[in-house]
């Protein structure tokens, strides 16, 4: 059976006695011979050892019947003999036999449950809330410190501000206007168009009690500190470029785009003291 | 009274309808011989009996590649086809070879005969033959049947003893060389000779006989319109002694006769009175042979007979060569005994053994076949009686004079194993 | 369509003979351009072979058309390697340049299918 799409290679001694087509002859190869059932599982289902080039008994075969010698093959086959399947249970097998009997010593379980649970609860709680408090610990430290804290907030009495006066506090490293206004200069401030102006803000927005005004000093155009009591509209000039702002703080002539700034604060004390912060 | 006996069988034969024996019906179209019995079991089987035996072949080895090629594809159908729809009918499809016939054999449950009967048909009129079925599908067979034959000393020793015996024809071996170039010209070649008509019987078991003559009309009307039949010359008998070497396995020897002819009731009684085949379990059998034969040897008695010419012989296997001398006297012994004359007892027990092997081969699909099958193409009636009553006629006189003749021939002897040390013909007394 | 042998209109052109008339002279134009005659291939030497179907086809050709188609590879492989067609004597005269491992594929990839058909049927009882 000559393919030569498959090559195989195969190199004989020169010793080997073989036919003229070259094949080679084992004279005493009994091909029949079938081998002994190998211990390990057989994937395949054979019996016996699984050669593939012998015929299974099954599919023919030379018999002598009464009707002589007759080779015969069948090609469908039923399958082979008829297994059983049989019902298998498997006694339960004691893994550690030599193990001695330790029946005597052994506790119920169920006995001392409630003690058991309590004892293992309370200790976990225990080192639950031990866990918790040093972390929470460690990280506390890393929070801001009370000096850094203090810095944040000013307090002011303002009991020593006079009406119609200014006073400027230092806050946060920039300077923070505070006036006492009268009566009038409020009316002036709520007096105002003020949708027309640059930057549209009214009195009220800009104050928590109309007499007390409370705002950074810090001009909103480059950064320069108004002068108060100056200015076209009564209220404070900028002398660095000229921005005129109004009783209530906004930017009324000049380069100034914005109104001047109006921190946090809030009233503590009755009237008595302000937190700006 | 024997006859009696038999008139009673065919009364209840008549009576109960369930057995029936159909004469052969020649069908005209197609030349093909049917014959049918139905005994009422649940499945049928029909053969296809061919005149394409190894007898008939041209070259060797081609009648066993023309018995695997079975079932292969068709004009119809393809390889896989056939097997896939067989398996899903649930039926067996099978091919035998003999020496003189090749049996297509397809078992089925009743009611599937359309297409078991079209699936043999197609084979023998319309099979491809294609190459690459032959390299890829039958020459793994072929090889596998010769390496078989190869490791069994018995059929070794058979084969070699009809290539003996009767040279060609008979003695053609029924096995390929485990070296040979059929390709499918030859195969073709064999195939149109054999499968032309007047060559195919179908014998159907388990089958209305009217149902298969019906199927066979349809299907093998296309049958080749070859009119050569393989006429084989008469096999004439020769002898002579071969040893071969053996290939593992016991020691054996088998030492034979042939008888030219129709094959005779008296040899079949000698083969009985010599077989060591015991019927009761665990026992030594009544054969001469058997009680003084030592320990571990084993005798066997073969008769084979075909249509023109009979093969009888004493196959003996043991372990060592000593066992096989001693066995091998002991049998020798015990022929020409045989031949001498036996006592009047002696051969009615012979006959009856042998009357009852004859009758419960019957009982199995295959013997059935194959006694239906040398009757149909004899032409004679087709029916199991005609077997049975050739028995009677056999008594102690001609029995011997049988004999005498038979091993007054010249002797085939077959030595497997150790050529050197078996023993030669003239060393049995021959 | 993506089996070993690719999409091919050739069977309906052929089965009209004006459409034959008129392809026919283009195709072997084509073949004669394509340049695989000059290196003394038939057609089915180039047929991609590196899948199953191909490769049992390959091992349906007779020892013959075996030696033929590997002495074909290497008298074209030394070719190429001298970047010059062959001789024009040995070129494929178009007689020659015929189909002869399709009709084996065909049947492979028939066999195929019919195995496929035959894993996948579906049995009704009557």
């Amino acid at each position: 059976m000559a393919t030569f799409a498959t090559k195989r290679a195969t190199t004989l001694a020169p010793t080997v006695r073989t036919l003229a087509s070259g094949a080679p002859i084992a004279p005493r190869l009994n091909l029949a011979a079938r081998g002994q059932a190998s211990e390990h599982d057989h994937d395949h289902g054979h019996s016996e050892s699984s050669r593939s080039d012998i015929r299974p008994r099954w599919a023919g075969g030379v018999t002598f019947s009464a009707a002589g010698l007759v080779s015969k093959t069948v090609t469908t086959v039923h399958s082979p003999a008829f297994q059983p399947r049989l019902i298998h249970t498997s006694v339960a097998n004691k893994d550690a036999p030599q193990v001695p009997d330790y029946s005597k010593y052994r506790t119920d379980p169920g006995s001392n449950r409630a003690l058991s649970y309590f004892m293992v609860g309370s200790l976990g709680v225990l080192s639950a809330s031990a866990a918790k408090s040093s972390i929470s610990e460690f990280l506390q430290t890393m929070a801001a410190s009370a000096d850094v804290l203090a810095l944040a907030k000013v307090e002011v009495d303002l009991s020593t501000i006079p009406e119609g006066k200014n006073v400027i506090i230092k806050w946060r490293g920039k300077p923070v206007f505070i006036r006492h206004r009268t009566q009038s200069e409020v009316d002036e401030a709520r007096a105002v168009d003020w949708k027309s102006l640059r930057d549209p803000q009214s009195d009220e927005d800009r104050v928590q009690k109309p007499e007390w005004l409370v705002m950074l000093g810090v001009c909103t155009h480059l950064g320069c500190v108004p002068i108060g009591e100056a200015g076209d509209f009564g209220g404070w000039f900028c002398p660095c470029h000229g921005s005129h702002y109004d009783i209530s703080g906004r930017a009324r002539k000049g380069p100034a785009p914005l109104n001047l700034e109006v921190p946090a604060y809030e009233f503590t004390d009755g009237d008595g003291k302000v937190i700006i912060g | 009274m024997l006859s009696a006996r038999a008139l009673n069988l065919q009364r209840i034969t008549a009576s109960s309808s369930s057995r029936t024996f159909a004469t052969a019906v020649a069908d005209a179209a197609s030349g093909v011989r049917v014959a049918a019995v139905d005994f009422g079991q649940p499945t049928s089987a029909v053969t296809v009996l061919v005149k394409a035996g190894s007898r008939f072949q041209n070259k060797e080895g081609v009648a066993n590649v023309l018995k695997n090629f079975a079932f292969k594809s068709t004009a119809k159908r393809s390889a896989i086809g056939t097997v896939r729809e067989a398996e899903l009918y649930g039926g067996l499809l099978s091919a035998s070879l003999g020496r003189e016939h090749l049996a297509l054999t397809a078992e089925f449950l009743r009611g599937d005969e359309a297409f078991f009967v079209d699936v043999l048909s197609s084979f023998v009129t319309s099979a491809r033959f294609t190459r690459h079925e032959l390299e890829e599908y039958v020459k793994p067979l072929v090889e596998s049947d010769a390496e078989a034959v190869a490791s069994n000393p018995a059929t070794r020793a058979l084969e070699a003893a009809h290539a003996l015996a009767f040279r060609s024809g008979l003695g053609s071996s029924l096995f390929a060389p485990a070296h040979n170039d059929i390709n499918v010209a030859d195969i073709k070649a064999f195939a149109s000779s054999a499968f032309a008509k007047g060559n195919v019987a179908v014998i159907g078991t388990n089958i209305d006989s009217s149902t298969l003559n019906k199927l066979v009309e349809q299907s093998f009307t296309a049958a080749t319109a070859a009119e050569g039949s393989t006429a084989a010359p008469a096999s004439k008998y020769f002898g002579g002694e071969t040893r071969l070497e053996g290939s593992g396995g016991p020691q054996t020897l088998f030492i034979g006769f042939g008888a030219e002819g129709a094959p005779s009731a008296e040899l079949a009684a000698l083969a009985a009175h010599l077989s060591t085949q015991p019927s009761v379990k665990w026992s030594k059998s009544l054969s001469p042979i058997a009680t003084a034969i030592p320990e571990g040897a084993q005798v066997q008695s073969v008769y084979l007979p075909y249509s023109d010419a009979s093969l009888f012989g004493l196959l003996v296997q043991a372990e060592s060569v000593g066992g096989v001398k001693e066995a091998a006297k002991v049998a020798v012994e015990a022929l020409r005994n045989a031949a001498k004359g036996l006592k009047e007892e002696e051969v009615k027990g012979a006959v009856a053994r042998a009357k009852f092997a004859a009758a419960s081969g019957v009982e199995s699909r295959e013997g059935l076949v194959n006694v239906l099958g040398a009757k149909i193409f004899a032409g004679s009636e087709v029916s199991v009686e005609s077997t049975l009553s050739a028995f009677d006629k056999v008594n102690a006189a001609s029995f011997s004079k049988a004999v005498s003749s038979l091993i007054s021939a010249k002797p085939t002897l077959v030595t497997v194993g150790d050529s050197l040390n078996l023993p030669h013909t003239d060393e049995l007394g021959f | 369509m993506f089996g070993p042998l690719g999409f091919s209109l050739a069977p309906y052109i052929q089965s009209s003979k004006t459409l034959t008339s008129w392809v026919k002279p283009l195709a072997n134009w084509y073949a004669n351009a394509a340049g695989y005659r000059q290196y003394g291939f038939k057609y089915d030497d180039l047929l991609v072979e590196e899948n199953e179907p191909v490769q049992k086809a390959l091992s349906r050709l007779t020892p013959r058309e075996h030696y033929d188609r590997a002495f074909r590879l290497k008298r074209a492989s030394q070719a190429s390697i001298l970047h010059k067609p062959l001789e024009k004597n040995e070129w494929t005269p178009a007689a020659e340049d015929v189909r002869y491992l399709k009709p084996h594929v065909l049947e492979v990839m028939k066999e195929d299918a019919e195995r496929h058909k035959w894993d996948t049927v579906v049995v009704e009882k009557k």
